[in-house]
């Protein structure tokens, strides 16, 4: 099958054709949200499909598999494209009344394209330096998207973001190299394959190799000590796309993580990577939400939240390092079920704060008050996404937790669970806190600042989903459990991307590339 | 040829750490072009570079032990591309921080605390809360079309070299 290509090239050609079209607003708009939509859809397409045929794989470039990039959909790949391409669509849509005529002229939606795209390329590819040029991508979509209306708060938040970030890049390029001078593939089948056998220095240098790459998706995914550029960098994006920022661009991280350290590195003492982020994952939970707790405006609590949530995702990663593998299948499907949740929850509150934002003309929570009069109907989105993400039932949050939870307990990681439970509470005090100032107290003011009815559509979507999952749970766990059989047991992953070496090898008669046809001419 | 590779690498990251932490703009942009070359050096020692070694696909007769991997110069290539895009991207964003503030000090820019659209509006200086909120509806949706321009807190004079 050779369309899973176009999880990045429809996002790829509808961002051209957007900056082309730049100037015209509604065509704009009306272009954009059609690809998103399409996109959407396919995605859900390739979901299915995936689910019931299996692995799929692309390879590019006419070279076989662990030399030529492979593009690899497995079930987890899948889940991540449809929540990415949703949500873009969703944000995009939020965004047609959010939007100002300066931020769109600076190329906002195909700076909003150019972010799906590198974010879908992420999710889509199986090889690691390919990941790498994925991240630059989408960290160059979201520098533009930081800085889109180009206000000095932006210029100056932008700054930081990229500064951390290129740091980061550096160090991927650098464990990148370190790990092909070591193993010899960047691809991630291949690399399953020839970590598995190795032992002594060579597996130390491959854990050597491994902590960079975690120092960089830790960094992306906001772990415990890398958070701090988040809180800052976060609120100047403007509203609806932070619903996007915070629900995907940190979790391309968490998914990288649970991709290449649950997937790739087997060699001996790879769990060490797995204990080390067990134990960050704690001091991430707390420390965000102690954060949180601390601060006024709904951004920044929001975003400090994103922290703490990361911290239960990245737990369960790190719970994968049981040598239980019915715990690490419990684990890795618990993380995969907690991603989407989160996904839908945090970006939910973001779109909903931004609501309430323009119901008040200000973010700060002591100069709102009073939006359950003004708009009782935003108060209702906002109060389930909040007890969703607290992980109260009948919510999905609530869900996400138990399994997690039930994971840490059967591997006695009694420690951890303590710190998931207080940071619960913690959640909770820190939602009630927005709650009562922003939507309880008296009102602000008698009349909505700005019309907000439209935008809140795709809000309610993402509470539908979060109800859904959390009421009818059983399809989404079965799913995400079989999403965590291709990557625990990834026999039928390393033997489509590899097998497609044979396939690829029958199909070639001629020698088409350079070193083939070098081969041919030696005698 | 690996130990001057690596006495190399090191010192153009330490170089580069140096100067990241340096509390001047252009000076950080600097560490990372020491960082993407650190890196680029690491990857042609990573590509077993020998004196001696020779490209593949170049010349008639390439004998296979001193031919080096073409895996490593391939990934410089695109690393040298990104790195270059995202060093032009800083520099011009350190020039434009540097127009806002009159000041290539990261440490003396301001600390935000309110970004939003609504926050604009108090920076336009759009009326206060007249009761009904008239008023500040319509400099908000000025402010949303893009008839009221932030303001842009420009300060007057910008230090020139030379006293020019």
């Amino acid at each position: 099958m050779n369309t899973l290509i176009l999880a990045i090239l429809i996002p790829f050609f509808t961002a051209l054709v957007l900056a082309l079209l730049n100037g015209y607003f509604r065509l704009e708009k009306a272009v954009a949200l059609t690809s998103s939509l399409a996109l959407t859809v396919w995605s859900v397409w390739l979901l299915v499909y995936v689910d019931t045929h299996g692995v799929q794989v692309t390879i590019l470039g006419g070279w076989m598999a662990p030399w030529g990039v492979a593009f690899v959909a497995d079930r987890l790949t899948c889940i991540m494209l449809c929540l990415s391409s949703g949500l873009g669509t969703l944000v995009q849509m939020y965004s047609c009344w959010t939007v100002t005529a300066p931020q769109q002229r600076y190329f906002f939606y195909p700076l909003m394209q150019a972010m799906v795209l590198g974010v879908n390329w992420a999710f889509v590819t199986g090889d690691i330096f390919n990941l790498f040029v994925a991240y630059e991508v989408m960290l160059m979509a979201s520098y533009g998207m930081m800085m889109v209306g180009a206000s000095p708060a932006q210029l100056r938040q932008a700054l930081k973001y990229i500064a951390i970030n290129s740091v980061g890049s550096t160090l991927f390029v650098v464990g990148c190299g370190v790990l092909y001078a070591t193993v010899g593939t960047l691809n991630m089948a291949d690399l399953a394959v020839r970590t598995a056998v190795l032992t002594g220095q060579r597996a130390g240098m491959v854990t050597a190799a491994s902590m960079l790459l975690l120092l960089v998706f830790a960094l992306k995914a906001a772990t415990f000590p890398l958070i701090y550029w988040l809180p800052d960098s976060y609120p100047v994006v403007p509203a609806g796309v932070n619903g996007y920022f915070a629900g995907i661009l940190t979790k391309v991280g968490v998914y990288s993580l649970l991709r290449v350290f649950v997937l790739c590195f087997r060699q001996e003492g790879h769990e060490f990577g797995l204990q080390v982020l067990l134990f960050l994952s704690g001091l991430t939970m707390l420390l965000g939400v102690l954060g949180a707790m601390c601060r006024w405006d709904i951004r920044r609590i929001l975003s400090w939240h994103i922290i703490s949530q990361v911290g239960y995702m990245v737990m369960g990663i790190g719970l994968a390092g049981s040598p239980d593998p019915r715990i690490v299948h419990l684990a890795v499907a618990g993380t995969i079920f907690y991603i989407v949740h989160h996904i839908v929850v945090k970006s939910c509150l973001f779109l909903v704060g931004g609501i309430a934002e323009r119901l008040n003309g200000s973010q700060h929570l002591k100069q709102m008050g009073g939006i359950v009069d003004l708009a009782p109907g935003v108060g209702g989105l906002f109060l389930v996404a909040a007890l969703s993400l607290a992980g109260m039932p009948p919510f999905s949050g609530f869900l996400a937790k138990v399994v997690l939870a039930q994971a840490a307990l059967t591997g006695g990681n009694y420690v951890v669970l303590v710190v998931a439970v207080i940071t619960s509470f913690l959640t909770l005090f820190s939602m009630s806190k927005i709650w009562s100032y922003a939507f309880w107290r008296e009102a602000a003011r008698g009349v909505p600042l700005q019309t907000y009815r439209g935008m809140m559509a795709p809000s309610a979507v993402l509470v539908a989903i979060t109800v859904t999952m959390g009421l009818f749970p059983q399809p989404f766990l079965d799913l995400a459990g079989r999403a965590a059989d291709t990557l625990t047991a990834p026999k039928e992953y390393i033997g489509v991307v590899l097998g497609a070496k044979q396939q690829r090898l029958a199909e070639i008669q001629q020698p088409t590339s350079v070193l083939r046809s070098l081969a041919a001419k030696e005698p | 040829m690996e130990f001057p590779l690596a006495l190399a690498i090191a010192a153009l990251f330490a170089a580069g750490t140096s100067l990241i932490l340096r509390p001047n703009l252009l000076r950080v942009v600097m560490g990372f072009g020491l960082y993407s070359n650190a890196t680029n050096l690491l990857l042609i020692a990573v590509g077993g570079y020998t004196i001696g070694s020779e490209a593949p696909f170049v010349g008639t007769q390439p004998s296979a032990q001193r031919l080096m991997d073409p895996l490593p110069p391939d990934i410089i290539l695109t690393a040298i591309v990104i790195s270059f895009a995202v060093g032009a991207l800083l520099l011009t964003l350190c020039y434009c921080v540097y127009k806002d503030h009159a000041t290539d000090n990261p440490q003396a820019l301001p600390v935000d605390d309110d970004y939003t659209a609504a926050g604009a509006l108090r920076s336009v200086g759009a009326a206060a809360d007249d009761g009904d909120g008239t008023e500040e509806r319509r400099a908000f949706a000025e402010l949303l079309r893009g008839v009221r321009a932030e303001r842009r807190p420009r300060t007057a004079t910008i230090p020139r070299a030379n006293g020019r």
